[in-house]
């Protein structure tokens, strides 16, 4: 399973929310899954997949304003099939984004919600779009997109360069997420080059730094023992992406992808990853010691704000982040299944 | 040993088994009001969200189509994704089984408020989205689920389900949903030809709401330091009696620590029983006082609120919770005095001043808390303070009343009967300060609720004293060509900004008498005059928030203004500005008002002709029908608060009775006298009655200025800190007297029966007592 996977199980696959209101209680049956024989091929798989129940497009950036003041911003959407294909009309759906500006002393987020086959939210793949409501992530590819949204307090857009090739994680994009065989398709842009403006109420101010797009889509639930997972996108300083994750069971999974400067990508395996929490705050650990011994790497994990809690219907953590140790760098950190505790 | 101890405890109980008896039910009965008022508090909580959201529907601003004609999907879509938070609303009438006629409301639950969905949060939501939910009785349709949360003869569905029920496409409105994000866009300029439509007039108080479950809260906290007492006075005098069993066993070689964890043990056993027993009574409490509670908001929603009460663990432990603590906190004064006492020392310990230097302590802690605290808590510090301080000094002040009726009496009988009376109270002091916060709590609830709702009454009959309100999105101009001569119109208008830091509104007024009769809490009586010559005049949120009072300057948008005076506005959480017509023009030049009052002699066909002028009906609101409706829950509160009033003091006559019933042994010896020098046994009873009588009386007058005091904390102090506005104090001296005389009536109640054993005691037993001990 990985990381998003998470919300959509909440939604999904427990207990009464089976039958919830989206009838989301429907398990994968009549669904497509995903198959080692049929890897991720593009541009065909830019677009959406409604055969498949679930599926995300999400955007993180660890940001700067001109003066050097560190931020973050996310962009998410996610859309659930509500009932499997039938061959005919486009099976009915419900989308749901989330988007959130952290800065050390801010974190302001806010969720949609859209019925599919309306236009209030959809996706294409060419050109690449998706778009809840006046949020929006467009391009003609995913080379050079422009990506914006508000809420209440906040407004950002911004224009985003890829500097390096699409990853696709795990074999050829067949991306395993427990020993058990579940998997997602799963690919990344994590070579963006961002810059735009960020608006917290006074005003638009001009912002830099890196952006990472995931791309996944499935259709199976998480195994009942997964309480929850911790999930790293690394920007290095030396040019490296690290994607590494741990699902935490009855036995933890751990998986992800040490991609070079030139996007040379490696798969990580469960036992190449030491993902150990630190600090906490609530009840949540904002500081990790995360290390890939067999590629040297030793890195201490600092969230920004370590209040980056999405107050949404399905809550979690997700903030920036900083990396120091064997290598410098930032990224983004979400973590989910953690009770939050009172302050 | 151990055996020993429980078979003489065991024995205790069964030789006296009405104070077992008494025990239990003063437990039981403390727990059952307790638990009663947290029911039907957590009930209404728990039903207010969805009764509430379905007049939110009506209460929230939306736009329509100038026409009326649908608003189509694409409008909806072009409208969202421009950044504008609307959420579609389809209505109309249908008939889904014979002679079953529904008002079906479609929303789409992704985009709607949240809760707005009567099954609660869609996400977490059991049931699919094609069905209808409804509330009507009789057989239910396929498809249709009942749901006690709506108003009766409503329907609710999803947005789809609701378009195919209704045969129709497109939607009927677009709420409006707040907050917007930051820089959303005016939706006009995104789709011509729509137009603001707001609520006819702001009514559903929901902070007035708020205000009534704080006060029933409250009143909660009441009944617990009542019971609380009346278990200590219970248990004190169980181990009293026991005392001569305990120096008997303690001088058989018993431990005092195994006494005490076994007297623990026991008590905690009997807590334990005797609380599950009060949380059933007070379940059964909270069903005969729920009908009231479910009208009182279906008064202010329109809406029912479910008639069950559900058993809530959180009450029903917490119920049990109570019990045990209560028990435990209150027995553990004399439970240690009775275990740990020296083997044969009998000794009362006499506590001089101390309680009394305590209580006075107390005292000014509570004024200190209300002159320097700030917030709600030191509010309910201040009460807490001031019912134990009033409490610790209750035994001295009662002694020095009944000292001074002394000085005063004619007769040796009378002096006899208040002397004896004077003696007796540390025998009574117990029940009667359960007396005095009972009565002290009535007084302070009855007070708050009767001035809560004559305030409330004067402010609707000011604020709606036009006999007509109509919602007017075109801005009203075809309006003056239905008027009738006699009849004429005021716009009602006003901007939202920031004054003075609060975030406000500023309404735009024309001079007219309707105005000069809303009362000022502050400011000279020409306040309202100073208006067209440029003054303002502010709501008292505004002068509570940002410290304003008449006389100051504050900055509008297009200028400074002078306050001239302070109004009252129950129930609203905005800061409010009213300035002339003239000067809101100048702030929003071209604003046109989109709800008008309207003054007529004969409101019934004026709504005749506004509706046959092209009118929609549910854009005119009649203002008696506002004023019933508003006004309702206070009439509702009051049946309520009476309700609780006779319980508690039931109860606190209760533990009267008990604590005379244990007393009744130790009389005999102070009574034989009296029958020996020819007193006969009826008049002996007549001055037991007359005793406790007097001492209910005083005490009753001790409870007055506590229950004034605690209904000014209610009103002045916590309501302000809570809603920012504070309840004007409004006297009732006859229905304190009322109360007082309930107070007195249920301790003579208590002693009647103990007075009427006393008349009917065989001489021959108080031969036996003259010769023992006189």
């Amino acid at each position: 399973m990985d990381r998003r996977a998470f919300i959509l199980a909440l939604l999904a696959a427990s207990g009464a929310r089976a039958q919830g209101f989206a009838g989301l209680g429907a398990d994968a049956q009549g669904f497509a899954l995903p198959d080692p024989a049929r890897p991720i091929l593009f541009p065909r798989d830019h677009g959406p997949h409604p055969d498949f129940r679930i599926e995300w497009w999400y955007l993180t950036a660890p940001l700067q304003f001109e003066d050097g003041t560190p931020l973050g911003i996310q962009w998410t959407l996610f859309r659930f099939a509500l009932a499997p294909p039938d061959g005919n009309t486009p099976p009915p759906a419900v989308w749901m984004g989330h988007a959130a500006v952290t800065t050390a002393t801010r974190h302001l987020s806010t969720e949609r919600f859209a019925r599919g086959g309306t236009g209030q939210a959809g996706a294409t793949g060419a050109p690449f779009a998706a778009w809840i409501d006046e949020w929006q992530m467009a391009g003609e590819t995913p080379e050079a997109i422009t990506l914006s949204a508000s809420g209440p307090g906040f407004r950002y857009a911004l224009d985003l360069q890829a500097q390096g090739p699409l990853i696709r994680h795990g074999a050829q994009g067949f991306s395993l997420k427990s020993a058990s065989g579940q998997a997602s398709y799963y690919y990344s842009q994590p070579f963006y080059r961002a810059r735009g403006s960020v608006d917290l109420g006074d005003g638009p101010r001009a912002v830099t730094g890196e952006g990472w797009l995931d791309r996944e889509w499935s259709s199976q639930p998480l195994s009942a023992d997964q309480q929850g997972w911790d999930w790293f996108s690394l920007a290095l300083d030396d040019g490296r992406r690290l994607m590494a994750f741990r699902l935490r069971g009855t036995t933890d999974f751990r998986s992800g992808t040490l991609i070079a400067a030139d996007g040379t990508a490696r798969a990580l395996s469960d036992g190449e990853i030491v993902a150990k929490p630190d600090a906490q705050r609530r009840g949540i650990p904002t500081e990790w010691h995360l290390q890939i011994p067999t590629e040297g790497l030793d890195l201490r994990i600092a969230a920004l704000n370590p209040d980056a809690w999405m107050e949404t219907r399905v809550s979690y953590w997700e903030g920036p982040v900083a990396v120091t140790g064997s290598a410098t760098g930032r990224g983004y950190l979400e973590m989910t299944g953690y009770a939050r505790s009172a302050p | 040993m151990i055996g020993a101890i429980l078979h003489a405890f065991w024995s205790h109980w069964r030789q006296n088994r009405l104070q077992l008896a008494t025990l239990v039910a003063g437990i039981a009965l403390a727990t059952a009001l307790w638990t009663g008022v947290q029911a039907i508090n957590a009930e209404a909580r728990a039903s207010m969200a969805s009764a509430a959201d379905a007049g939110r529907i009506a209460a929230l601003p939306r736009l329509e189509r100038a026409g009326g004609t649908p608003i189509a999907m694409a409008e909806f879509v072009a409208l969202r994704r421009a950044g504008i938070m609307v959420s579609p609303l389809i209505r109309g009438e249908i008939e889904p089984m014979p002679g079953l006629h529904l008002t079906l409301t479609g929303i789409d639950p992704l985009t709607a408020p949240e809760d707005l969905w009567p099954p609660g949060d869609f996400m977490a939501a059991t049931t699919p989205a094609n069905e209808v939910f409804y509330n009507a009785p009789g057989p239910q349709p396929p498809s249709f689920s009942p749901m006690a949360a709506l108003p009766e003869g409503q329907a609710v569905a999803d947005i789809e389900t609701a378009q195919r029920q209704l045969g129709r496409d497109g939607f009927d409105a677009l709420l409006l949903v707040p907050p917007q994000p930051l820089g959303a866009p005016d939706p006009l300029s995104v789709v011509p030809g729509l137009q603001y439509v707001l609520p006819a007039a702001a009514t559903a108080p929901g902070a007035l709401t708020e205000s009534f479950q704080m006060n029933l809260s409250a009143f909660g906290a009441l009944c617990f330091i009542v019971g609380l007492f009346i278990v200590r006075g219970t248990v004190g005098l169980a181990m009293a009696q026991r005392r001569r069993s305990m120096a008997v066993l303690r001088a058989l070689g018993a431990p005092a620590q195994s006494l005490g964890a076994l007297m623990l043990a026991e008590i905690a056993l009997i807590a334990l029983v005797s609380g599950l027993l009060g949380v059933v009574l007070g379940y059964v409490l909270a069903i005969w006082l729920m009908p009231g509670i479910s009208v009182t908001l279906q008064g202010i929603y329109g809406a029912e609120v479910g008639s069950q009460v559900a058993l809530r663990p959180i009450w029903w432990l917490g119920g049990i919770g109570m019990a045990l603590a209560g028990t435990l906190a209150s027995a553990a004064g004399p439970m240690l005095g009775a275990s740990g006492r020296a083997v044969f020392a009998e000794t009362q310990r006499r506590r001089g001043v101390w309680p009394a230097l305590a209580g006075v302590a107390m005292l000014i802690v509570s004024a200190g808390l209300v002159i320097w605290g700030a917030g709600l808590l030191a509010g309910f510090a201040a009460i807490g303070t001031l019912l134990l301080g009033g409490a610790a000094l209750m035994p001295g002040l009662l002694a020095g009343t009944l000292g001074t009726a002394r000085r005063l009496a004619r007769t040796p009988i009378t002096e006899w009967t208040l002397a004896e009376a004077r003696a007796q109270i540390p025998q009574i002091s117990l029940a009667m300060t359960a007396l005095m916060m009972a009565l002290a709590a009535n007084i302070g609830v009855t007070t708050m609720v009767g001035s809560f709702r004559t305030s409330f009454s004067d402010f609707i009959a000011q604020r709606l004293a036009a006999e007509i309100y109509v919602a007017t999105p075109d801005g009203g101009d075809m309006l003056k060509d239905l008027l009738d001569p006699g009849e004429h119109l005021l716009p009602l208008r006003s901007v939202e900004t920031t004054v003075a830091g609060q975030p406000s509104e500023i309404n735009g007024i024309v001079d007219d008498p309707i105005y000069r009769g809303w009362s000022l809490l502050d400011g000279s009586p020409e306040a309202w005059a100073q208006v067209p010559q440029g003054g303002a005049i502010i709501n008292e949120q505004l002068a509570h928030r940002a410290g304003l009072s008449p006389g100051d300057m504050i900055a509008l948008p297009d200028g400074p203004a002078r306050i001239a005076g302070v109004i009252a506005d129950y129930g609203n959480p905005l800061g409010k500005v009213y300035v002339s017509a003239t000067r809101l023009d100048r702030i929003a030049p071209g604003l046109k008002a989109p709800r008008h009052a309207i003054r007529s002699n004969d409101p019934a066909a004026l709504r005749t002709r506004l509706i046959a002028g092209g009118i929609a009906p549910e854009r005119i609101i009649m203002q008696p029908e506002m004023k019933a409706a508003s006004l309702e829950i206070f009439e509702r509160t009051f049946a309520v608060t009476a309700a609780l009033n006779a319980l508690t003091l039931a109860v606190a006559g209760f533990a009267v009775l008990t604590s005379l019933l244990a007393a009744a042994d130790a009389r005999l010896p102070r009574l034989t006298p009296l029958w020996a020098m020819g007193v006969d046994r009826r008049q002996l009873a007549a001055l037991e009655l007359a005793r406790v009588t007097l001492t209910a009386a005083a005490t009753a007058l001790l409870a007055l200025p506590l229950g004034l005091a605690l209904s000014w904390l209610l009103l002045a102090v916590v309501n302000v800190e809570a809603f920012g506005w504070r309840l004007p104090f409004r006297a009732d001296p006859a229905g304190w007297l009322l109360l007082i005389g309930f107070g007195i009536g249920a301790a003579l109640l208590a002693a009647l029966w103990p007075a009427r054993r006393l008349a009917r005691i065989s001489p021959r037993a108080l031969s036996e007592v003259l010769s023992r001990d006189g």
